[in-house]
């Protein structure tokens, strides 16, 4: 569906690329989720392909046709969800939706059903400038999907959410990726890219350090071991037991067969941890 | 069409709650009200005349002429209290005989040379007709139908018509799309396929409607039916049209209204400039002829009062049409290639 190939940006021209060497390629109906802290590049790579940013060096191909081939048209298959929200205030929550409805040149999805998706039906006729951040959010989240892209890009569509519609946005985002959509997910919340996405890509310092299934990664860079915490005289003590140690697999098994075991935990690493492993920074 | 007509509705609706459109039906209140109100003849006399012959002939001739009594005077003492009460009008008394008369002119501020030959020369007349020897002096033919004394609340529509037009045009717009930059909106309006053109029409499709909506009703409160229609609505369009591409040209280069603020008043003050040569025919210097108000506004007049036709004002229209056109580039220049791009939001 998306083709990036050898991907830079200067925004000065003086040499000093904001994203260099970027290589990825997105699947039909993937969730890739792009992860990094603030200034790595993320919202740089994003604004590229959305067509924000000019295409200076490198490619970026939809379905095999060039981005610099793309005509006005190309955007009737794509919803941006931006990170701070960009609405009309003095429009309502349904107005802002219709006028977007308007510029598109294929069938829209009726605002009241996208308002009801997300929550904010009593809020339909509200002015956005009344809106509290959250909602807002989420109708920058509703306006993403007005056109019933094949290709959506997030940005942080769940930031400043509470986790009851923070839910509501996910179950969203998985019912659209089972509808075909493919979706481009840039986070700095590991968890919400363990949940939803397919694959991940690490980018610190305009550069990707790691691509892969979350699983994948978590297995490559975690520890085959589990963390066993048991009652021992009335205190509760750990140990940690190896998967590839024949020793550790006895001793286990006789841990267990006390019946003293409270917890058992596996080692496998998260997002987060692989992050700091890879770039030696913290994601937030 | 659609994608146009959502742009259109939304610019009406955003036009509307953020007052632009109530300050344009205050404007056109205010303006209805002076047309409706301002007097139709506003003639001031500035002469006090003493007449100190036996026989009064002057004092009777300025009476036969329809000069309020109040400005003449046969009684030095009244005629002296009259100059104290007003100083800034001039004394003209009035001695001798009518075969020798003698004139002595009274000022408490400097006259110039102008309005003493002026003076002078309508005191010579005045004699002259009171003795019987006056004739006409000088044959004047017209290039068109003369028209009647134009009414002095008249006088002004062309002059509330242009300037608010341009006014309008270029400061709302300017105020709205600087609401835009600051809501960044335009962000997402470039994620579509409306671009450039769309956004530049609506919003010059929501000015002429608006500078009609505001000049029309002046125009039949003013004139009833007897004016071209098509001609004057012409002129507005094409006022509109040029201000507000141009405004939208200049104004995306500036981050804020209070960074646009001195730039656009400086521009709107050169193209109120006009407003001069329109109270003072005889000041046109020839940069200011130049100024896209100039000729808008003396086409106006014609139209209005000297049922001007193509052929009078079509030098106006093509000058107008071509800056239109100027400004139509420009603007789709700073539209697509600044405002809908990344970097300046």
């Amino acid at each position: 569906m998306l083709k990036v190939e050898n991907l830079y940006h200067d925004y000065e021209g003086h040499g000093r690329f904001a994203v260099q060497n970027i290589h990825f390629e997105i699947r039909p109906g993937e969730i890739f989720g792009f992860l990094g802290p603030s200034g790595a590049g993320k919202s740089t790579v994003q604004n590229i392909l959305t067509g924000l940013l000019p295409l200076q060096k490198g490619e970026v191909s939809y379905a095999g046709i060039s981005l610099r081939n793309l005509d006005a048209k190309f955007f009737n298959q794509l919803g941006v969800s931006f990170e701070h929200p960009n609405l009309y205030g003095r429009l309502t929550g349904f107005e802002n939706l219709k006028f977007f409805a308007g510029l598109f040149d294929v069938p829209t999805l009726e605002p009241m059903q996208l308002l009801e998706a997300v929550k904010l039906t009593e809020a339909a006729h509200r002015k956005a400038n009344a809106y509290s951040k959250g909602m807002r959010q989420r109708l920058v989240f509703a306006r993403a999907l007005i056109n019933n892209p094949k290709m959506l890009f997030l940005d942080e569509p769940t930031s400043g959410l509470d986790p009851n519609t923070a839910n509501v946005i996910k179950d969203i985002i998985l019912q659209k990726k089972r509808e075909g959509c493919t979706i481009f997910l840039t986070t700095h919340t590991m968890t919400i890219a363990d949940e939803l996405c397919d694959r991940v890509a690490f980018i610190n310092d305009g550069k990707i350090v790691a691509l892969d299934a979350p699983r994948n990664l978590k297995l490559h860079h975690g520890q085959r071991s589990v963390i066993v915490e048991f009652s021992n005289n009335g205190s509760v003590e750990s140990r940690q037991y190896s998967l590839d140690n024949q020793q550790d697999h006895f001793a286990f098994m006789k841990l267990l067969e006390t019946g003293s075991v409270q917890t058992v935990h596996s080692q496998e690493a998260t997002l987060e941890q692989i992050f700091i492993k890879l770039t030696g920074r913290g994601l937030s | 069409m659609k994608r146009f007509l959502s742009t259109l509705t939304q610019d009406f609706v955003l036009a509307y709650r953020s007052g632009h459109i109530f300050i344009t039906a205050l404007l056109l209140v205010i303006m209805a009200a002076l047309i409706l109100f301002l007097p139709k003849d506003l003639k001031t006399h500035n002469e006090l005349t003493l007449d100190t012959t036996l026989g009064g002939e002057l004092a009777s001739y300025l009476r036969e002429r329809g000069i309020n009594e109040k400005y003449i005077f046969q009684d030095r003492d009244a005629f002296d209290e009259g100059l104290n009460k007003d100083p800034g009008k001039v004394g003209v008394v009035y001695s001798g005989s009518l075969q020798s008369p003698e004139f002595e002119i009274i000022t408490q501020n400097e006259i110039n040379d102008e309005n003493l030959n002026l003076l002078i020369a309508s005191l010579d007349r005045a004699i002259l007709e009171i003795r019987g020897d006056a004739r006409d002096l000088l044959e004047v033919s017209y290039l068109r139908p003369l028209v009647g004394q134009i009414p002095f609340n008249l006088q002004i529509i062309p002059v509330v018509i242009v300037f608010e037009v341009v006014l309008l045009g270029f400061l709302i717009v300017a105020v709205m799309l600087f609401q835009e930059k600051q809501e960044a909106t335009m962000r997402a309006y470039r994620i579509t396929p409306a671009g450039a053109i769309n956004y530049i029409l609506s919003k010059t499709a929501l000015f002429i409607f608006l500078s009609i909506a505001y000049g029309l009703p002046l125009l039949i409160i003013g004139f009833g039916l007897s004016i071209n229609y098509g001609l004057a609505l012409l002129m507005i369009v094409l006022s509109s049209c040029m201000m507000t591409l141009f405004s939208l040209a200049i104004a995306v280069y500036f981050r804020s209204l209070s960074e646009w603020f001195f730039v656009g008043v400086i521009i709107l003050i050169i193209n109120f400039l006009p407003m001069i040569s329109y109270s003072l025919p005889s000041f046109a210097p020839g940069w200011l002829t130049w100024i896209p108000s100039y000729p808008l506004v003396f086409s106006v007049r014609d139209i209005l009062f000297y049922n001007a036709g193509w052929v009078q004002i079509q030098n106006t229209v093509i000058y107008m049409s071509i800056l239109t056109v100027i400004a139509f580039s420009a603007a789709f220049y700073s539209v697509n290639y600044i405002l809908l791009k990344e970097g300046r939001q």
